[in-house]
Order: C-alpha cells, then structure tokens, then sequence
C-alpha cells in the first residue's frame, strides 16, 4: 500500500511556501515599524506566532523534521516576544530573517531529513535560543475583572483567550455583538462583518450560538475589543447586523500611540505596501482561490487548440457543400454557430491565460529582503520604494525575471547607492532611495529599478572597452553617451572586476541582457553621473500567446511576432545596393539592412523571383528588412518550445502547431537581428558565456 | 494518427528473478535496432515534418503531437552510419528519457523481444567508436532462416538524448 | 461498508493528508470543510459517522463547533474527535470537556488515525447491536 503522504506532498509544499511568504511579509512589516521606533502591534507578533506554528504542525506531519525543528524554535522566541520576555532588536530580527532563507532552503532538499543539514539545522537553533529573555512580571489575570460568562470562556482556544487577556490589558473595551447570518451566504457576510470591523475592532472569536436559528440561518455571538467609542461602535453594527452588547463599563478610555496597522502615504511607501500587496488580500480570501499546477493549465491550452482543430474541420465540411442551394440555409446557420463558437473558444483561451498571471508583488517582496540584506552588508542606509506590486504577469516569466532583478538590485546598492557621508557630502540625504515600479503599457509589462546614487561614468565605460580591444578607435569616437552607456552590456567589458569601480556598475549585466532578450523583452538604461541611474525592463505580459506574421520563405510556413514587426513593402530585387559587403535598400530616403531569410536558412533555388516582399522588422533601436516569399497573414499563435536538443540552433523562438499538425517555425527577431549586425563572434561569445 | 494500441505501459525494465529485459525491436537504414521497451512511449504514423534550417544533419526536423513540438532525430545518422540509399521512414519512436520526449525515425518496427543477459554483448568489451550511444549488441532468433540469429544493436535512450548537440 | 467523514482543519495539506489516508481502499467517504462555517453548513445537511476537527482555526474554533455539536440532535450518533498540537494544554481538556471523543496529537500517522476511528466506531457499533 502507497503512503498516502506521498500524492499529498505537493499540497504539503504548496501550503509551506506559502506560510514562509507570509512570514517574510510579516517580518518586513515589523522591521519597518522597529526602524522607525513605531510601536510593535502585538497582533503583527501574533500573526507571525501563528503562521509558524501551523508551519511547524505540518512539518511534523509530512516528515520535514528540519523544517519542524526550526519552526519549533522560532515558536518559542515568538512566544517569549508576545509574552513581552523579550523585546524585538537588531539581533532578534536578523535571526527571524534567516529563518525565511532556511526554510526555502529546508522545503526544496530533496531528502527532508537529510543528515548533512542537521548541523547547519542545530548551529541556528542555539542562535535561536541565545537570544536574551527574562521572566516577565507576575500580573492579575486581566480576565478576572471582566463579566464574561463561563460557557464562553470554556470554548475559548488558549490562543484565543491570549489574545483576549492581551486587549484587555491595552485597554479595549469588550463587545458582544449577536447577529443571525444565512448559512449559504455565511462566507460573504463574514467577509463584509470583517471589513468594518478591521479598522475599529479585533475580533476575537465567533461562536455559534446555542439557542436560535434553524436549517438555513444560523446565530453568531461574535467576541469583540475595540478601542472605538460605545456609540461609534453601536452605528457601524446595530441594526445591519443585530445586537451589540457591552461586556463590563469602564470610565475612561486609555490613550495609546496608534498601531502600525498599515503604511501611511500613497507617495512614500516603504516595503511592499499592504494595500497594494493582492497576497495579502489573497490571504483573507483564501477560500475564494485554488492552488493550481501550471501543467493542467498548459493541458487545458492544448484542449483548447484541439477544439480549434475541430472549429477548422467543420469549416472545411461547410466548404464542402457549399456550392449546394439545397442546404444553403442549413450551411449559413453551420457558419454562424461556427463563428459563435470560434469567439467562446477564444474567450477560453484568453480565461485560461489568465489564470497563470500572477502578481510581480511576490518578486517584489524577495527583492526587498535582498535589499535590506544588501544594505546592511554595505553598511549603507537604503529606503526602498515600491509601486505596482499588483502588476500582474504570466507565472513563467515571473521566475524567469527572479535572477535578473536580483542582480540589478544588488548592483543598485552594491555600486550605485554611495555610503551615507559620500552622500551628505555632495548635499543628497544619507539614506539613498532605490524604487521598483511596474506597469502594463500596451501588452506588455515595464518594471523599472532605479536609484538616486553616484550614476554611470559613460567616458570610462569607453575606455574600458577601448582599452579591452571590444571597440575600434574609429568606433569610439563615434559613440553617442548612450550608446557609451550600453556598453555595460557587453560581454567580456562586464566580467572584469576593475570595472565594477570605474563603470559605477557590477558584472553580469550582459548575462542580464541575454536573460532578458531570450523572454522576448527589452532592457535599457538611462544614468546621469551624480544623480543617479535606471534601467528600464519591458517583457510582453504573457510568453504563451503571440500574435504573429505568418509568411512563406521558399514554400515553408514560417511566423515572426508582430511586435517585432514595423511593417512589409514590395520587394524589388533591382532597388538593392551593396554597401561594405551588406545588402541594404533605401526606405523613405533612409538606408535599410535587409536579410535575404532563405538565402540565410540555406534554401537553394525553391524561392520565388517575383513578388516577394521585405517585413521590416524592428528590435530596440535598430531596423532590418526580412526577405520572404508571400505574406499569409496574422494570427494569434500559442509558442511552444523547441527541445533542448535544438537550443543551438538559432534564429528560432519556438514552433507552432497552424492546424492539422503542420508546425510553422516562430523566427527570434532579436537573435536575428544580433546575428545579422553584430556578428557571428558576438553570438558565440555569448553562447560559450550562457 | 497514433497506433495508441501499441502505446508502451509503464512495465517494469526488467524481471527480477531472470534479469530479462523487454527490447522492441526496429529497422531503420541498413540495420536493426533495440530500445528498452520502457523508454518507448509511444509509436506513431509520421505526420507532417518541418524541417528546422541549421540545424545538424541528424535532425530530420520537428513535427506535432497532440500539440507537443517533438524534435524528429535520424538514428543512423545520429550514430554516424553510412547509409546506402535514404529510405522514407516509415514509423516514429516516442522515447522518453526519463527528462524529454524525443522522435526517432525508424523504417518499420520488427518485434519486441524479451532477453535474457546471455544473449546480450555490452559496448564495454567491444570498445568501438559508437559506444557512446550504444549499450551493446543484442542477438535474437533471425527472422528469415529458423537456425541463425540476428543482431541488434541496443540503444541506451538515456545517452542518446543527453548526448545530442 | 464505508464510514462518513467530515475533516475540518484550516490547513490544505492536512486535509488533503486525511483524505488520501482515509479514501484508500474505501475505508471511508472523506468531505472537508476549510472553515467554522463551512463545517456549520455541512453539519446541517448531513450525518457523518466521525468528525475530526482541528483546535485551531480562526473565527469558530474546534471548540466552539464541538459545543454547536453537542446541542446539535443531526450529530449525536457522530464520534468527534479532536486534532491538535499539543496533548496536555487547556484545549484539550476543555475539549473533552464539551464532548469529544477522542483527542489526537498532531504529527499522526496514517495507521493511528484509522485505529482510532476503527475503535471509536466499533464501540458503537456494539452499543446500537
């Protein structure tokens, strides 16, 4: 007999992950509210108590020992924290930090138990434990002053009771509200109960109550405390919802500094904002989503091209007997439902794209790590900026971009931001400003990463590259300061380290750029020495669905993505000149480079003479035309890959499936475009590099 | 279409007790082949082939299946054979190397065998250039004269597609 | 003949644990409420053989639904019983206080679980011939 633990594991990492995102979000939010000597909300402790605990629970459960030891640790030093024996500090919060890195590291072993990580495992768990406590002070049980009934006290959990003996302890004023809900509505009038409640009151237990309610309805007794006054408290509730009862006066109400509930200011914001983080609403509404793996979905894309497969045959039946005026009537109602179901199918299609996008907010919240990490390491004052966390892009290109953002984040701060006196020197704040911003524009996705630091040297980046035999003197002297910027990107100037201190960037941003361009994207980067730099990353929002060109090159399908496309013109072959050994015409007075493809693909003699045509195509600042044979027309691809056997083979992005079987190779403009203009030694450059 | 009736079940490679091995057996250039009949997934009637320009000359090219691009390889080729006339293929081995799906043309399959370790040579005592790919040679009782044997050469799906460039 | 099982944790994977343990040869019909609530709406239109619930979950905790269960007349004849991390805190007594049945801790084995309720129903099973 299986173990049923092993179909269920999936769930089991699922789950985990999840509860470690939230952690880290947890944490990010108190070390803000430390930082700037706000306040610690004790619910934020709790919430953090609460998520290693059920992480530890379900450890155990699944034989992730390593994982439920170091959950159990950290439960320990979260109680001592809630329980006030210890106070948060640089050291503490640094130790709840890592926690996060080993959980990820814990959940991906392949052997959960493996005995070379019990060491690591153990040396952590003293850290843990060596953080300093002291018994708190003896104090009455706050419970005792309060009329609470003990049939309600019996049914309180002990976490809970905490909670209760916690707010009552800060002052709140308890509430009993009774309200009768909808058993099939339950879900969404919770829900709304939630959300007036949030501001003004935590609640802390619903119980269900004994006497009332029936088959369909069924009474609540809901357990409030709330700072808000009585009569304030009474308007929001009564009547939409039913009762509300106090439970023991007090005279006065305590003032105390406001919670940090959440981040104030649209205009500064400071971590990943809550308002703007879906996770987080994600989270409340955890039962409205489903965990879903992305295999079904790319099975569901494939249904849905076997449907259209099915929509062409009936088509070609309804061709078939066209020509009969017997069935004339029955053959236009055929092609209308055929249309009818062409659109619900594309509706379909568009659905289930959908459901692979995801919000940049979860990169966003590991950059942010990476960034207060990174600042520390440097000894550098660091304030992050993040908008557009809710940006939402296709879950495969969100893991593509992990590696690369990581970089330029690093980069930022390891080279970009000055330390805080270089800073207050030239009259900028000490505490430099890096801000992650993302947006839809058009289809496709920007993410910006920029910073207020020293900015780019764009002269000693091209005696670097002088100096390194990557750029002819003659070359050099024609440069513009932008394009003595983008020789950052050049393989072979990147990778020396001296560079890191003359350029005002660090190595890897070629590998950066290949990362980028083989998504289909575009990066560049704009810097003004002194002030700062940004480098801009534009990604089409989803790399499954592609509207395309397709065309003929010596009898083959081919498609090339329209938005590589500018636009296509009559070839004449007498209008082509010859220019230091390329083949270029001239379009609108300016000069064009143009690419004979089925000369390039070694298709001898099976093009056609006359009639062909010239796709302009466009990759960045660059344009070069594309001779093809016929222009077929566009339509809307889903690319798959080409094996990894094929990987060397270039110029092709993919391959896809027309209808009936017959697969048209998609081109990769921008390879193209490299192996056209820059050669066949900077390709291989970057292929022995990758 | 496929010939789902010939679709491989997940059996096991070999049988324990006897050491056996299910070998399926094809014939593609001037030579017959055997592949551990585990790795084949499936075996398919050719659909349309496109050809993938550049690409090395054992690549035959790409063609769908169930709307899953396959990589079509040439075996003969692949192995650096001679072969004295380019007969069409007529059936595509769907073989799984545990990572990837790959095609590999064949002319026709022959049978499958189940064989015992002693009708098997390993690469290793042999020493020549194709070891690369090939686990050894295989001998089965011939097809055309009741009393000879006939020899396959034993492919290990595994290196095969690692190996390919 | 298989026995009725309501699983009600706020964790997936726990869920997904007891189901995969439990539906193996159809030992038992597994349904699983995520929430207070959803329990609640399940609770009033069916009669399970065993309930487990976990302490802890947000808005009704395992306690609270253990008392609705108890004034409940649809779940009288269900066994109940309750999951947690820790043996030997207040939750438990308490617990078994509003009339559980059964307590077990969490990690548990497949094998535990499916002992216990096979001991749980089978005393009732002689109670009721």
């Amino acid at each position: 007999m299986s173990d049923p633990r092993d179909n269920v594991q999936q769930e089991f990492l699922a789950e985990a992950h999840e509860l470690v995102e939230a952690l880290s979000r947890d944490l990010l939010l108190l070390d803000e509210a430390h930082h700037r000597n706000e306040r610690i909300d004790p619910a934020l402790i709790n919430e953090i108590f609460r998520g290693v605990h059920t992480l530890k629970g379900i450890a155990g459960m699944f034989g992730y020992q390593h994982v439920g030891a170091v959950a159990h640790a950290l439960e320990d030093l979260l109680d001592d924290l809630r329980l006030g024996r210890t106070v948060v500090g640089p050291q503490l919060l640094d130790v709840l930090f890592d926690s996060v890195e080993r959980f990820e590291r814990l959940l991906a072993l392949d052997d959960p138990q493996s005995p070379e990580e019990a060491a690591g495992v153990q040396a952590y768990i003293a850290a843990v434990r060596s953080i300093g406590t002291e018994p708190a002070e003896e104090e009455d049980d706050p419970l005792e002053k309060y009329a609470i009934e003990p049939a309600v006290l019996s049914v309180l959990t002990e976490y809970e009771e905490h909670r209760l003996r916690a707010c009552i302890r800060e002052g709140l004023q308890l509430y009993r509200l009774r309200a009768a809900f909808d058993l099939t509505a339950i879900d969404d009038s919770i829900e709304t109960l939630r959300d007036v409640a949030s501001d003004d009151a935590e609640i802390i237990t619903y119980l269900p109550s004994m006497e009332g309610g029936n088959e369909a309805t069924i009474e609540l007794v809901v357990l409030l405390a709330s700072r808000v006054p009585e009569a304030e408290l009474r308007a929001h509730f009564e009547g939409r919802y039913g009762t509300v009862e106090v439970i023991e006066e007090r005279t006065h109400l305590p003032t105390l500094p406001p919670r940090l509930t959440s981040i104030p200011s649209a205009a500064v914001s400071v971590g990943p904002q809550p308002e703007d983080d879906p996770s987080q609403a994600s989270t409340r509404s955890a039962a409205n989503s489903v965990r879903v793996d992305i295999r079904k979905l790319d099975h569901l894309m494939n249904v849905v091209g076997e449907l259209a497969l099915v929509r062409s045959a009936v088509d070609r039946i309804v061709d078939r007997f066209k020509g009969e005026s017997v069935h004339r009537q029955s053959l236009m109602d055929l092609d209308r439902i055929g249309r009818g179901f062409e659109r619900q199918l594309s509706e379909l299609r568009t659905g289930i794209l959908d459901v692979r996008m995801v919000p940049l907010g979860q990169v966003f919240n590991k950059l942010a790590r990476i960034v207060r990490q990174a600042a520390r390491e440097r000894d550098k004052q660091v304030r992050l900026v993040v908008t557009g966390a809710d940006t939402e892009v296709d879950k495969l290109i969100v893991e593509e971009l992990v590696d690369p953002l990581m970089h330029l984040v690093r980069n930022a701060i390891d080279h970009g931001i000055e330390p805080g006196d270089a800073r207050t020197r030239v009259a900028k704040s000490a505490e430099g400003t890096l801000a992650l911003n993302a947006y839809h524009k058009g289809s496709n996705v920007v993410i910006e990463v920029e910073d207020d630091g020293g900015g780019m040297d764009a002269h000693k980046l091209r005696e670097a590259a002088l100096s390194r035999g990557l750029l002819s003197a003659d070359a050099g002297r024609e440069l513009t300061r932008q394009e003595m910027l983008n020789l950052v990107f050049l393989p072979g100037l990147s990778t020396s380290s001296e560079i890191t201190d003359l350029s005002g960037r660090g190595v890897g941003m070629d590998v950066v750029k290949t990362n980028i361009l083989r998504m289909g994207g575009m990066i560049s980067i704009a810097s003004e020495q002194g002030t700062g730099t940004k480098i801009t990353v534009t990604l089409p929002i989803t790399l499954a669905i592609i509207r395309t060109l397709i065309v003929t090159i010596a009898s083959r399908t081919f498609a090339l993505p329209i938005a590589a496309v500018r636009e296509a013109i009559p070839y004449v072959p007498k209008d082509v000149r010859t220019i230091q050994g390329r083949e270029v015409i001239t379009l609108r007075g300016e000069t064009l480079a143009i690419c004979d493809l089925a000369r390039l693909f070694g298709f001898r003699g099976s093009s056609r003479a006359e009639g062909r045509f010239v796709v302009v195509g466009s990759v960045g600042n660059r344009e070069l035309g594309f001779v093809v044979d016929r222009l077929i027309g566009q339509d809307d691809v889903i690319i798959k890959p080409l094996g990894k056997s094929l990987s060397s083979v270039r110029g092709f992005a993919g391959a896809t499936d027309l209808g009936d079987q017959k697969v048209a190779l998609v081109l990769d403009a921008p390879a193209l475009f490299t192996e056209h203009f820059d050669g066949q030694d900077a390709l291989r450059a970057l292929e022995t590099r990758v | 279409m496929s010939l789902t009736a010939q679709r491989a079940t997940a059996a096991p490679a070999s049988d324990r007790e006897t050491g056996a091995v299910s070998v399926l057996a094809v014939f593609a250039g001037d030579e017959a082949y055997g592949f551990p009949l585990s790795a084949v997934r499936e075996i398919l009637v050719p659909p349309p082939l496109t050809e993938v320009p550049r690409a090395p000359e054992h690549f035959l090219g790409v063609i769908s299946v169930r709307g899953q691009i396959i990589t079509l390889i040439d075996l003969p080729k692949m192995l650096h054979l001679e072969v004295e006339q380019a007969e069409p293929y007529g059936r595509i081995l769907l073989v799984h190397n545990g990572d990837e799906l790959v095609g590999v043309a064949v002319d026709r399959v022959i049978q499958v065998y189940r064989m015992k370790p002693e009708q098997i040579e390993y690469a290793s005592a042999m020493g020549t250039e194709l070891s690369d790919y090939v686990v050894g040679v295989g001998r089965v009782p011939s097809e055309s004269s009741t009393d000879a044997e006939d020899m396959l050469i034993l492919i290990d799906p595994v290196s095969l597609l690692g190996g390919m460039k | 003949m298989a026995f009725h099982v309501l699983i009600v944790d706020d964790s997936g994977a726990v869920r997904a644990f007891v189901r995969a343990s439990l539906e193996d040869a159809n030992f038992a019909r597994v349904q699983e409420a995520e929430t207070g609530f959803e329990a609640l709406r399940l609770l009033a239109s069916n009669a399970f053989d065993v309930v487990i619930i976990d302490v802890n979950m947000p808005d009704i905790n395992g306690l609270e639904l253990l008392a609705f269960m108890k004034k409940s007349p649809r779940q009288q004849g269900a066994r109940k019983i309750l999951i947690s991390t820790q043996v030997d805190g207040s939750d438990s007594k308490r617990g078994m206080d509003l009339g559980a049945d059964a307590f077990l801790e969490k990690p548990f084995a497949v094998d535990e679980l499916r002992q216990l309720i096979r001991r749980l129903l089978g005393s009732a099973e002689e109670v009721s011939g």
